[in-house]
């Protein structure tokens, strides 16, 4: 680029005072040789001084019910918010129901004290949002209590602490008796051995929750749909441990209360989809029976998952003709892992196809439809798709030939039915995840894959197979 | 207690960020939905929303920007869920034509100052919005560049057309116009 030249956006720049403190003298020294650009910059100043001098003036607020609501933290976040401190001093001025309302305080206050103290001795550990459902059980350390999901049962919380709950609770069983799990727990098919204390620490955690492993499946031509629901809050980043939430619990009714009263109700927010995505292979256990795995991406940058508590139904209507049964085999949510990426949201089902599908190579049958009612895709390019739907095809894929994430997954969803207690009758063994999750070749930069494979042949090695 | 620290940091930050950019932001969003300041509101109200769970590590530093995309983008999004934008990326819309005609050759214009910004309005949305960001926001390249998702380069280079086009705009104007209506 000619540096004299006029029309060199770096001539504007300058005359902008934007440059760099490396290419202002520069541009600089052109100019000083350059009579011809000193005219240029006086101009591009002098309109420059005009567009900011007669600038429109903004002179909007928000109204004073959104400035309340700006103020006040959304949801999750646990606040003793300066706002709520101020109400109570107010309420304080006023001297005969200020002293019955410090009486009351007082009075709510010690027993809040005595119910917390009386409480905490329960707790295993804080929880982790006050909007996530409240865990479904306190187990007793004591006894191996199997704690099964009712195969209706929506995805279960983001399955993070799956891994911590292992930790905290296998090595105290002694074998052979049923691994108690969390949320999804039940005994492993083949007794185990002893296992080194220390060993189950390095279990990974793949945030994977796995629906009753032997649930019956669902006949396609009676029941030919099924339906769960997506929950956008679990896809947003992990916030910061709510270690005080325990103690702001007792409070916080009465503090939502008051929130709630100054704040109407919030409008459903719309829920945006980046892409969504299905995929059917071979199921590795069963050679009667295929996989088929719905992966839905979900911008984090939106109010749905951010702010928004609402759900959304996903439904997934298998075809009668092509499918004869199914069941759901377990949900994942993958939380973004940062404001504007996306997370992911996988559900995985088993079903029993009529026919093989050996022969749908070509064409591919027809396998479900997927529904996301109510969902708008983020760009006008694919979408909005309201009310349309996905449709799923099977190929006739072979588990080997499925895209790698596709078989890594595969292998996690079958260490999750394993502890879940296995599928009699099939030859699930962590043998054969070994060699799923080992046909995964390459990069692995979060060592997931290395994580996964540790964990199994610790597995094989405990259980002899 | 982190989340108290995390939760009185968030509250100073967003306290912060209404103080400072508030009616700005408000006036930016309302030009994107085409004037409509009421969803503007709601729009901006969802950013200092969303500045609650955000990492206010990373945000803090860069406090006008973000605030300036997270809107952009809501807003965009909200054209594009009433089908008032028929594009799927901002290449898209910069190539989106004017819809305004050049300012007509009104012979009563009475200061070529005040019409300055009617002339912006000649321009593409795309120039358009570098401009208003550059002169009505007070943005530095780098600031616009990260709300429109643009290079720095490009930023530049639409900078420089805009001002050379306004400018031509502006000496057919004056060419026109009588004897007293001067640029001040």
């Amino acid at each position: 680029m000619n540096p004299s030249d006029s029309d060199n956006p770096l001539i504007t720049r300058y005359a902008l005072s934007d440059l760099s403190p490396d290419e202002h003298p520069v541009v600089q020294d052109w100019i000083e040789s350059h009579p011809q650009l000193r005219d240029e910059v006086a101009e591009i100043q002098h309109l420059a001084e005009t567009l900011r001098t007669t600038s429109p003036l903004h002179d909007l607020h928000l109204t004073s019910s959104q400035r309340r609501r700006v103020l006040q933290p959304p949801l999750q976040k646990p606040v003793s918010s300066p706002p709520r401190l101020k109400q109570s001093h107010h309420a304080k001025s006023h001297s005969f129901m200020g002293s019955i309302l410090r009486i009351a305080a007082l009075l709510t206050l010690s027993f809040a004290a005595y119910w917390l103290g009386t409480q905490s001795q329960y707790e295993q550990q804080p929880t982790t949002a006050s909007t996530t459902p409240p865990p479904n059980e306190t187990t007793p350390p004591k006894a191996p209590v199997e704690h099964r999901i009712p195969a209706d049962l929506p995805p279960a919380p983001i399955a993070v602490d799956q891994s911590r709950a292992i930790v905290a609770t296998l090595p105290e069983q002694p074998s052979p008796v049923a691994a108690p799990q969390p949320t999804l727990a039940a005994a492993p098919v083949a007794p185990l051995e002893d296992p080194p204390k220390n060993t189950f620490a390095q279990f990974p955690s793949f945030g994977l929750a796995t629906a009753k492993a032997n649930s019956p499946f669902i006949n396609a031509s009676k029941s030919p749909g099924d339906s769960m629901v997506v929950y956008p809050r679990r896809l947003r980043q992990p916030i910061a441990p709510a270690t005080t939430q325990l103690e702001a619990k007792p409070l916080d009714p009465s503090a939502s209360g008051t929130t709630q009263k100054e704040s109407p109700a919030r409008k459903k927010p719309e829920l945006y989809i980046h892409s969504w995505r299905t995929e059917v292979a071979a199921c590795p256990w069963d050679s009667n029976l295929r996989l088929l795995r719905v992966n839905i991406q979900l911008p984090a940058d939106q109010e749905a998952v951010q702010i928004g508590d609402s759900d959304y139904p996903l439904e997934i209507a298998f075809d009668p003709n092509n499918v004869r049964q199914f069941r759901r085999l377990g949900t994942r949510h993958i939380p973004s892992k940062e404001l504007r990426s996306a997370g992911t949201q996988v559900v995985w089902y088993e079903f029993q196809p009529n026919g093989s599908p050996a022969n749908s190579h070509e064409t591919g049958k027809h396998i479900a439809t997927v529904r996301l009612p109510s969902a708008r895709f983020t760009t006008q390019t694919v979408g909005p798709f309201d009310g349309s739907s996905l449709q799923v095809l099977d190929r006739g894929q072979d588990w080997r030939k499925a895209r790698e994430d596709f078989r890594f997954e595969t292998a996690m969803l079958g260490l999750g039915i394993l502890l879940d207690g296995g599928l009699p009758g099939s030859k699930l063994n962590h043998q054969l995840l070994l060699e799923v999750a080992e046909t995964t070749p390459s990069k692995d930069p979060e060592d997931s894959r290395a994580r996964l494979v540790q964990a199994l042949r610790q597995l094989a090695t405990w259980t002899g197979r | 207690m982190p989340d108290q620290r995390d939760s009185s940091e968030a509250h100073q930050l967003v306290q912060r960020a209404l103080q400072e950019h508030e009616s700005a932001l408000i006036g930016y969003t309302t030009g994107i939905l085409n004037g409509d300041a009421e969803r503007a509101r709601d729009v901006v109200q969802d950013a200092f929303l969303k500045l609650w769970v955000a990492d206010h590590a990373k945000v803090r530093e860069n406090l006008k920007a973000w605030l300036y995309t997270v809107c952009r983008n809501r807003a965009l999004d909200v054209l594009r869920k009433d089908h008032r934008l028929d594009f799927g990326n901002d290449t898209a819309l910069s190539l989106l034509p004017s819809q305004h005609e050049e300012p007509g050759h009104q012979a009563d214009v009475q200061d070529l100052s005040d019409r300055v910004w009617e002339l912006v309005e000649s321009l593409t949305p795309n120039q358009q919005e570098v401009l208003k960001l550059k002169f009505q926001h007070d943005c530095s390249y780098q600031q616009i560049a990260e709300i429109t998702g643009l290079t720095v380069g490009n930023v530049g280079f639409i900078l420089h057309t805009s001002l050379k086009k306004l400018r031509l705009q502006l000496e057919r104007q004056l060419a026109r116009t009588p004897p007293h209506a001067h640029l001040s």
